[in-house]
Order: C-alpha cells, then sequence, then structure tokens
C-alpha cells in the first residue's frame, strides 16, 4: 500500500469514527432529552417522531464509535477535578431529585424523602466516579 | 502519530457535524409547532393504510358488525370498504381550536343519496352537518335545466322554449337533408346512366368521357354542398336564451308562482310573503275565555314583532300542578321560543281560584311567516283575554268556549254573551260536561243555518258538510268544539297557514311539471377517481372532550347505508384544525396564559 493510500485509509477511517461517534452523541442526548420530555408529558414527542428511531441510532453508533475508537484513540490528557464540576454534578443531582419527585409524587411525603435520598445518591456516585477515573489515571502513569 | 498531526480536523466535519446537530433542533421545533401551532392552523392526515396516533378508533366502535376491511396490500389505491353506519373517528389535538374542517376521500359505487359529518355534543348528541348529497333526479337532470350554484345552494330553471325550438330546426334539417340525399343518388344515377356505368364496369371510360363524368359528377357534388350549407343555415339555431333569473338573489326576490317551485333540503318559506297582507296599527282583542290546550296560529308580516299578552287564571278543579307553558315554532317547525308561568302553589282539586297573571311574549325583529303557539297547559287554566298587535289570529283543530254560569267563580261580574267563531272546518263535533252547557249550537253554512243540539253532556255531537266559511253560534259557550281545520273569532282574522309551503323534491312524482328547483345541495367533486367533499365546524359545536387527552369524537353518518346493501369506499380523511395565531401582539399574554395553566397542573 503506498504512502498516499494509507493517508486516504486514515483520513476515512478518521472522518467516519468523528462522524459515528458525532451520530452516537446527537441521537443518545436527543434521545435523553426527548425521554425525558415524554416521561414529564406522555405522548408528547411519540404522537409526532416514533423515539425507537434515536434509541436505534444511538445504539448502532454507539456500538462503531466503540470498535473504531480502538484503533484511533489516543490516551486523553489527564483531568483536574475542579470546582465547577462538583457544582455541575450537584445540578444534575438537583435535577434528579427534581424528575423522580415529579414522577412519584403521588406517594405523598414517602415522595420527598426517595427523591432527596436519590439527589444524594446520585451525586455521591457521581463524585466517586470522577475521582476512581482520576486515581486510575494516575495509577496507569505511576 | 505522524499521520494524526497531518489529518487535521477539516472543516467539512465541522460543518457536518454542524447539520447533524441541527437535525435533532429542527426535530424539536417541528415538535413544538405541531404542539403550539403558532401558524393556527393543525392539519392531521388519516389515510386508511397508514397508521396515525392522533386518529383514533376509525370504523372500529361496532365491534359485533363487520364494518369495514381494508383492500388487498399490493393494490394500487388503499382504501376502507364501509359497510356500516356510523363510522366513528376521534382526533387527538394538542390544543383547543375554534374551527374544524374536514375533508374526506371517498369512493360512491353504490350512490349513496347523503353523506354526513357529526361531532359529539357535551351531552353525547352529535351535531350533524350535511357534506354531500346525491340525489338521483338532480343529478340527471335533463340539460334544459339551467343551473345557478351560489356555494351549496342551487337553483335549476327550465329552459324548454329553447329545447323545443332547437328539436324542431334539427327535424326540419334532418328532414331536408334526406331530401337533397335522396336528390345526389338519383343525379349520380342518372349520370352513370348517362355514361354508361354501372357497378361492374366502372374503369372502361376512355379519358376525354372520363373528364367530362368527373367534372359532372363535381357540380352535383358542389350544388348538393351549396343546398346543404343554405339548409344549415336557414335552421341555425339561435343563442341559447338566458334563463329567467340570472342569480339566486334575484330569484328570492322575485319568486315566481309558488306551484312551480320545488325545493330540496332547503325552505323557502321565509321568503313567501302571505298575499295582500297589511300590518296592523291597532290591537286585537280577545275577551272571550277559553280553557285547556290549544294551538294558535298568526302570521308576522316584514318589520313586525311578535307581541302577544295572555291573561290567565287558574281554577284549581283538578289535582295537580297546573303550568302554562308556552312554545312558539317557526316556518321550519324549529320551536324558537319557549315561555312558562309555573303552577300557583295550589295543587289540590280544592276548587280555590287563583287571582289572574299575566304572560307577556315579545320575539323582536323576527322573519316573515307563519307562526305556531302551542299552548301546553290543562283544563284548570282559563285563558281569559288574549292582546295582540297581530291581526291574523286562528286556532287548529279546536277550541273550548268557556263564558258560561258554571265558571261564575272565575268569571266574576263578566257579562256572558253568545260566542261567535268561524271555522274553514268541513266536519265539527262538539260537546259540553256541564248542565249549563247544554244548548242548540247554531251553524250558518253554505247560505243555511242548521242546528246542532247537545241535549247530553260528554257526548260528541257531529254535524259534516260544511262549506267554506262556516259560522258558528253558541248562546251559552261551556262548549268544546273540535274540527279538521281553524278557527277563529272573526271572519277576517282567518287566514290559511300553509300558505307558503313548497312542494318538496322528495315528494314529488312528475319534476317536469315544475319549472324552478332550489336546493341547499352540497355535491363532492370528482378528483381523478376519488371524491372529495368537506364540512366546517366552528365552537360551540366544535366540542373537546378532556379525559387524559383532548379529543374531538366525529362520526362519518350514512343514513340508509347498511339498510341497502350499500358500500362505501373510504380512502383518507383530512382534519385541518383553526385557532387565533400567535403573533408579536398576543405573544406575551398567551404565554402568560399557558405557564399558569402548567404551574397551577404541576
Amino acid at each position: 500500500m503506498s504512502f498516499n493510500n494509507r493517508i486516504k485509509k486514515e483520513k476515512l477511517i478518521y472522518f467516519s469514527t468523528e462522524i459515528i461517534s458525532e451520530i452516537f452523541k446527537i441521537s443518545l442526548i436527543s434521545y435523553l432529552f426527548f425521554y425525558l420530555i415524554e416521561s414529564f408529558k406522555t405522548d408528547f414527542i411519540s404522537d409526532y417522531f416514533n423515539l425507537s428511531i434515536l434509541l436505534i441510532t444511538a445504539i448502532l453508533s454507539g456500538i462503531f464509535t466503540v470498535l473504531f475508537k480502538k484503533e484511533t484513540d489516543e490516551k486523553e490528557e489527564k483531568q483536574i477535578i475542579r470546582l465547577k464540576d462538583y457544582i455541575f454534578i450537584i445540578i444534575l443531582g438537583l435535577i434528579a431529585a427534581g424528575i423522580i419527585y415529579y414522577k412519584i409524587k403521588g406517594l405523598g411525603w414517602l415522595s420527598y424523602i426517595i427523591s432527596a435520598i436519590s439527589g444524594v445518591i446520585v451525586i455521591l456516585l457521581s463524585i466517586l466516579l470522577l475521582n476512581e477515573t482520576n486515581e486510575d489515571d494516575q495509577r496507569s502513569e505511576d | 502519530m505522524k499521520y494524526m498531526q497531518i489529518l487535521s480536523l477539516p472543516k467539512a466535519i465541522k460543518i457536518l457535524k454542524i447539520i447533524l446537530w441541527l437535525i435533532p433542533v429542527f426535530l424539536f421545533i417541528w415538535i413544538m409547532n405541531k404542539h403550539f401551532v403558532p401558524s393556527g392552523k393543525l392539519e392531521i392526515i388519516y389515510q386508511v393504510d397508514k397508521e396515525n396516533k392522533l386518529v383514533k378508533n376509525f370504523a372500529s366502535k361496532e365491534t359485533e358488525r363487520l364494518i369495514g376491511t381494508k383492500n388487498k396490500p399490493g393494490d394500487k389505491d388503499y382504501f376502507q370498504i364501509i359497510t356500516a353506519s356510523p363510522v366513528y373517528f376521534d382526533v387527538k389535538v394538542p390544543r383547543s381550536f375554534q374551527k374544524a374542517n374536514v375533508t374526506l376521500k371517498y369512493q360512491n359505487p353504490d350512490n349513496q343519496p347523503l353523506v354526513q359529518l357529526g361531532i359529539k355534543q357535551a351531552n353525547s348528541a352529535f351535531y350533524n352537518i350535511n357534506m354531500a348529497y346525491l340525489n338521483p333526479i338532480l343529478e340527471n337532470l335533463p340539460d334544459y335545466w339551467d343551473k345557478i350554484q351560489e356555494g351549496n345552494v342551487i337553483l335549476w330553471q327550465k329552459n324548454t322554449k329553447y329545447f323545443e325550438e332547437k328539436k324542431a330546426k334539427q327535424d326540419e334539417y334532418d328532414k331536408y337533408k334526406k331530401e337533397l340525399d335522396n336528390w345526389k343518388e338519383e343525379e349520380l344515377n342518372s349520370l352513370n346512366k348517362e355514361f354508361g356505368i354501372n357497378n361492374t364496369n366502372q374503369n372502361i371510360l376512355d379519358t376525354e368521357k372520363e373528364k367530362d363524368f368527373e367534372y359532372k359528377k363535381a357540380l352535383i357534388e358542389v350544388k348538393y354542398q351549396q343546398q346543404l350549407r343554405i339548409n344549415t343555415e336557414k335552421n341555425k339555431i339561435k343563442e341559447r336564451p338566458e334563463p329567467k333569473f340570472s342569480s339566486i338573489e334575484e330569484f328570492l326576490a322575485n319568486l315566481p308562482e309558488i306551484n312551480k317551485i320545488v325545493q330540496y333540503n332547503y325552505n323557502l318559506s321565509n321568503y313567501i310573503e302571505l298575499p295582500n297582507y297589511q300590518k296592523s296599527y291597532k290591537t286585537t282583542e280577545i275577551y272571550k275565555s277559553i280553557r285547556g290546550i290549544h294551538d294558535i296560529y298568526t302570521y308576522i308580516g316584514r318589520d313586525e314583532d311578535l307581541n302577544f299578552t295572555f291573561t290567565i287564571q287558574d281554577i284549581n278543579r283538578h289535582e295537580g300542578a297546573d303550568p302554562f307553558i308556552i312554545s312558539i315554532y317557526n316556518n321550519q317547525g324549529v320551536k324558537v321560543k319557549e315561555q312558562t308561568v309555573p303552577d300557583d302553589g295550589d295543587i289540590k282539586a280544592d276548587g280555590k281560584v287563583s287571582s289572574e297573571r299575566i304572560m307577556q311574549i315579545l320575539m323582536e325583529k323576527i322573519p316573515i311567516g307563519t307562526y305556531q303557539f302551542v299552548i301546553d297547559t290543562n283544563d284548570d287554566i282559563f285563558i281569559k283575554d288574549i292582546i295582540t298587535f297581530q291581526h291574523l289570529l286562528i286556532f287548529k283543530g279546536n277550541i273550548y268556549l268557556t263564558d258560561n254560569d258554571e265558571y261564575k267563580d272565575i268569571l266574576d261580574e263578566k257579562k256572558l254573551e253568545p260566542t261567535t267563531i268561524y271555522t274553514n272546518s268541513n266536519s265539527i263535533r262538539t260537546r259540553t260536561s256541564h248542565d249549563k252547557g247544554l244548548q242548540k249550537i247554531e251553524i250558518e253554512t253554505g247560505g243555511k243555518i242548521k242546528y246542532l243540539d247537545i241535549d247530553v253532556k260528554h257526548v260528541l255531537k257531529e254535524l259534516n258538510n260544511l262549506y267554506n266559511i262556516t259560522k258558528i253560534i253558541s248562546p251559552k259557550n261551556d262548549v268544546y268544539i273540535e274540527g279538521d281545520g281553524y278557527f277563529s273569532f272573526e271572519k277576517d282574522q282567518m287566514f290559511e297557514p300553509s300558505f307558503n309551503t313548497v312542494a318538496s323534491l322528495d315528494n314529488v312524482k312528475d319534476i317536469e311539471t315544475y319549472d324552478f328547483i332550489i336546493a341547499n345541495y352540497p355535491q363532492a367533486k370528482l378528483e381523478g377517481d376519488w371524491l372529495v367533499t368537506s364540512a366546517s365546524v366552528s365552537t360551540p359545536y366544535l366540542y373537546l372532550y378532556k379525559n387524559t387527552d383532548l379529543l374531538v369524537n366525529f362520526i362519518i353518518s350514512l343514513p340508509g347505508l347498511p339498510e341497502n346493501d350499500r358500500i362505501l369506499k373510504i380512502k383518507e380523511v383530512d382534519i385541518t384544525f383553526e385557532k387565533e395565531p400567535i403573533t408579536i401582539k398576543n405573544f406575551i399574554s398567551k404565554f402568560k396564559n399557558w405557564l399558569n395553566k402548567n404551574i397551577k397542573l404541576l
């Protein structure tokens, strides 16, 4: 294989990987966003658009992303956990608690406790996950 | 690593990524547009071969019966065969709308005469709108019926004079042409004889003779054509004459003789005035008391108000409540008003006479025509007087006169006098319920005076063969008189309430005896192989049911379809909902409303 051909092939793989991973991100985020709306207002989306299309797209593009990433992945820069990450995690936790409360508010006083605990769990797990990843990175560097 | 440095992210990837991100953004905007309908119009199309989550229960309510089947897959045109009526379908809408326009695409192989759209109302009844008619008489009218259409209203005018003339000219032309053809044939035969040509030796002429033959033959042809042209010109038909009326408005303003008009799903009675009717500027006062149920007819002319005052009194001789209810019906038999005087509070049969009460009925700026008062009460209620500005006033079927000593307690000091009434009945029957009511009724009919002797209580005495307007004099009253016509207290109060009755197409045997047909006749339009018809419904008839979803319950009603083994093929239903569009001006107020509503829900 000539040098030019190799370059072309590399470019094509790179291009495909970028696009497919982007499709994965778009379809997954869109699916989650639309699903969130749907959970608030039933049939808001599905009356006009079949959400399965997005889910299938996310699954297929996700599989391809994982397969292609192995070849092209470079080692990502080491991430430092900053204050804004903690703030972001707390906001996400609050949103999660809010959604859970909305869905189970029929339970009465129990719904406050369950949603609060769920929010705390989401925040703690997220922080734990971030720290874990960071420690793994440090270990592998050693 | 080197390759990766060479492969910097191309511009194309960036653009493509932006495009990809825009897809869900546009999808979201599209869905939001469907929900909030900022343009004010939402179109929902139901095609029978495709599922639509917004259209439910299509032709599926009566599970016991075969309502419809889709045609075989692979056929070009999908349709649903409808064999039962009505066809139900519910449409889910994201918000409330003021108007809906429903368009139906269908085929009508068995000539179903009527297709209706129904919308379920708050009381679960359906409000029906006629979508398309198919009347065999109107569909197959000969071409001498000129047609004027304005919206769904169609006027047909018979134009026979033109067609009779056309036919006569055509007959004349045909007759002369036949003579001309005969002449031509004779001329050609004699020419052939002259040149000795018969069927077997056509080509034996020499060149000179042939030229001469051809020349003479051509002369015959030229003469023939010349005569034919003259004949054509002579029998040329003049242009089709204009019909009598150039518009429906003109027709309605100058109605021809009623017996020459036929109506179909149309009511002309509001356009027909009572001949020689003059408005009265003084009141008509009837101070003769009557009791119980009566049907009164009056005529309201141009610029007249309906104004009646009834004075009533309750004699409480029978058990139970004695309400006095008057329902007023217009020309079309539609109830336009109902007024009630409740019971006086005494439901016992104690014979206590309550005080006089008054019911006034006033209806201003109402259409001209005959109005019927249906008085629904019982024999405990006496109508002591009627005062009105209407001078035409008749009682249909019966009248119960009561100015008798028997009712002294209710009539007080009223001077009891004989009563004269008039009727156009052919036969009358009379009876009384009290001894004081036994009497000889004097009847003046056809110039003769007859007597009807009521000598027994509770027995109907009958007299037949009455002529035109009959005068009836009751010396003692307390008599119930019934007949097959109308009664009035004065001769000039009499009129014929059905003077404005126009023949209905459904009851007409021979349409050719009429000159005009007026119809409210919505028709389906032919688009390719399919018929398309539509109907609109607006609030308050566009009723939205709120359960978990906001639904409009529609039906397509096909009267007589299953009974006559007819079918209808439905291909598509298109429902376009309309509301006020969102503009910059009303956006903030609408947004506030939406927010308030949703916060309350949360």
